[in-house]
């Protein structure tokens, strides 16, 4: 066994060439747009389009929306994940599906979905803005929501079967030396899961930033109030295509950034 | 034991490697008709791109065009300039109706092989609220309550444009709650009562049937005059097309939907 690593680790693995070949075509499938959008960049006009009123605007609504929709997500998707993962009740896989058809659904129907129930004249929307004149659409709240919609499924799949992986037997010793179960969840269960759980944040934070259908859909388009780096791009598109390249820009790079520097630290190990 | 699991194995990878080996000359063959049948171009419909203020004029031209000379249209909506864009970009198009001149000469500028254009419409922008006035608006000058929800075009596409005319005109600082992409998308949020107001095309308000009540209209008129023109190659087709337009049989249905002869 131990010989046999040591003879592995030595000798690169060779990849058989339709192998290489199509998984050549799979990088090439991501990396040409980018280059594309790359060739496209008006370097000269990067740092007053970047410094524009409008990016501005949009990246701090963007961040906002984006970081309080990740923590939202947290808040209640580990509960909803751990119950998931460690009970079993009639109607669970129903539950499951719900709560991660958004990973699927097309983001404009999820926008009109949300639309329809939370809109000012929706079925739930309706009675609460006659109730409290709240009205969630054209508004951040409405960003928010749109946004942990989107994104709140990642942080459930990621932590859910971070739970599954996890043995029992660390909580059900603390549980044996007398440990409440909200204390065993918060001191063990936790900590345990901490790599996926920071991970499953992260998806759900890059998810909500790059949020648009639901957004435009529920939210409407609003600078300074609901226009977010995304909206601002598909505006841009038909008005000034240096704009709009220029803030996609913006986008892939504070997305790669973050996916770079936190998959060596959370998701390698 | 061992060699029965071997020979199963093998016939499951037989089973796949056949299955796949059909997929495969399933997509080749379709890929032949489908390569085959955009060959012949004597059928192809002619590509209309058309504003989406034209959804239900053109969507209804479209189809007496069709019954009456057996041309097949295929139309693509959108805000005039989402479809300037997309022409640049150098989609498959013969025909170009948008909402304004300057984007019809932007399109032009930017891409070689535009026919002559024609005025075929005009429209005009006015103040439209759901039929029952949720917000009780009376004039535009209600729309500087910031407590109403209010919706128009983005500035990007020609009733953007007129908007911002409308609102200098009448030397109000309207309140805005959603600058949308195009005239459909504030249309629909009028109607599903998520604005208690908002700036549409009187064809807008001829087009939804009663859903929608015209408030306002500005004096002198804020309006727009539609152009069309045939983009290269000129297909006779495609010129068949914008004769029916510009012709009494067009001109007709697009003054049914509100519209004004040029």
């Amino acid at each position: 066994m131990g010989i046999r690593r040591s003879v592995k680790a030595r000798r690169p693995t060779r990849v058989p060439g339709p192998l290489l070949t199509l998984g050549v075509v799979g990088v090439l499938v991501f990396a040409l747009p980018f280059l594309g959008l790359l060739f496209r960049v008006p370097w000269s006009r990067l740092g007053s389009i970047a410094t524009s009123a409008v990016v501005v605007d949009a990246l701090w609504l963007s961040l906002l929306s984006s970081v309080a929709a990740a923590v939202i997500s947290a808040l209640l998707g580990v509960p909803l994940a751990w119950i998931l993962a460690r009970t079993d009740f009639p109607g669970r896989s129903f539950v499951r599906a719900i709560v991660t058809l958004p990973m699927v659904l097309p983001p404009v129907v999820g926008g009109a979905a949300l639309l329809f129930a939370f809109g000012r004249n929706g079925t739930f929307g309706g009675p609460l803005a006659d109730a409290t004149s709240f009205v969630l659409p054209f508004s951040i709240w409405g960003v928010i929501l749109a946004n942990v919609f989107v994104a709140m499924p990642f942080l459930i799949v990621t932590v859910e079967g971070a739970f599954r992986n996890l043995d029992p037997r660390f909580e059900e010793a603390a549980s044996t030396y007398g440990a409440r179960p909200l204390d065993v969840f918060r001191r063990v269960t936790l900590p345990m899961i901490r790599p996926s759980l920071l991970a499953g944040i992260v998806l759900a934070w890059a998810r909500a930033l790059g949020e648009f259908g639901a957004t435009i859909t529920f939210a409407g388009n609003l600078p300074e109030r609901t226009q977010t780096l995304p909206l601002a791009v598909f505006v841009e598109l038909q008005r000034d295509r240096d704009s709009a390249v220029a803030i996609s820009l913006i986008l892939v790079v504070v997305s790669l950034v973050v996916l770079v520097a936190l998959r060596d630290r959370w998701w390698q190990r | 034991m061992i060699d029965s699991g071997l020979r199963h194995a093998d016939g499951v990878g037989g089973t796949i490697a056949a299955t796949l080996h059909r997929v495969v000359a399933a997509f080749a063959v379709l890929g032949v008709i489908w390569i085959a049948s955009s060959c012949g171009s004597s059928d192809e419909p002619v590509d209309v791109f058309a504003a989406a203020s034209l959804v239900d004029a053109f969507g209804e031209i479209a189809s007496v065009f069709t019954a009456e000379s057996g041309i097949e249209v295929r139309l693509n909506f959108a805000g005039s300039s989402i479809l300037r864009e997309q022409i640049l970009d150098g989609a498959s198009v013969d025909v170009f109706a948008s909402a304004n001149p300057a984007v019809m000469e932007d399109a032009a500028a930017g891409r070689a092989g535009f026919g002559p254009r024609a005025t075929m419409a005009v429209n005009e922008l006015v103040l439209a609220v759901p039929a029952d006035n949720p917000g009780n608006v009376n004039s535009v000058q209600d729309l500087a309550d910031p407590g109403l929800f209010v919706g128009v075009c983005a500035a990007s596409v020609p009733c953007g444009d007129l908007a911002h005319d409308y609102f200098d005109q009448a030397g109000v600082s309207a309140s805005v709650d959603t600058f949308e992409p195009d005239v459909r998308f504030v249309v629909s949020r009028l109607i599903d009562e998520e604005l208690d107001a908002g700036m549409v095309y009187r064809s807008d308000v001829v087009a939804t049937n009663g859903a929608l009540t015209m408030i306002e209209r500005a004096d002198p008129p804020v309006v727009t005059s539609y152009p069309i023109a045939v983009v290269e190659p000129a297909r006779d087709d495609a010129q068949a097309f914008v004769d029916f337009v510009l012709g009494d049989a067009g001109q007709a249905i697009l003054e049914r939907w509100g519209f004004v002869a040029p």
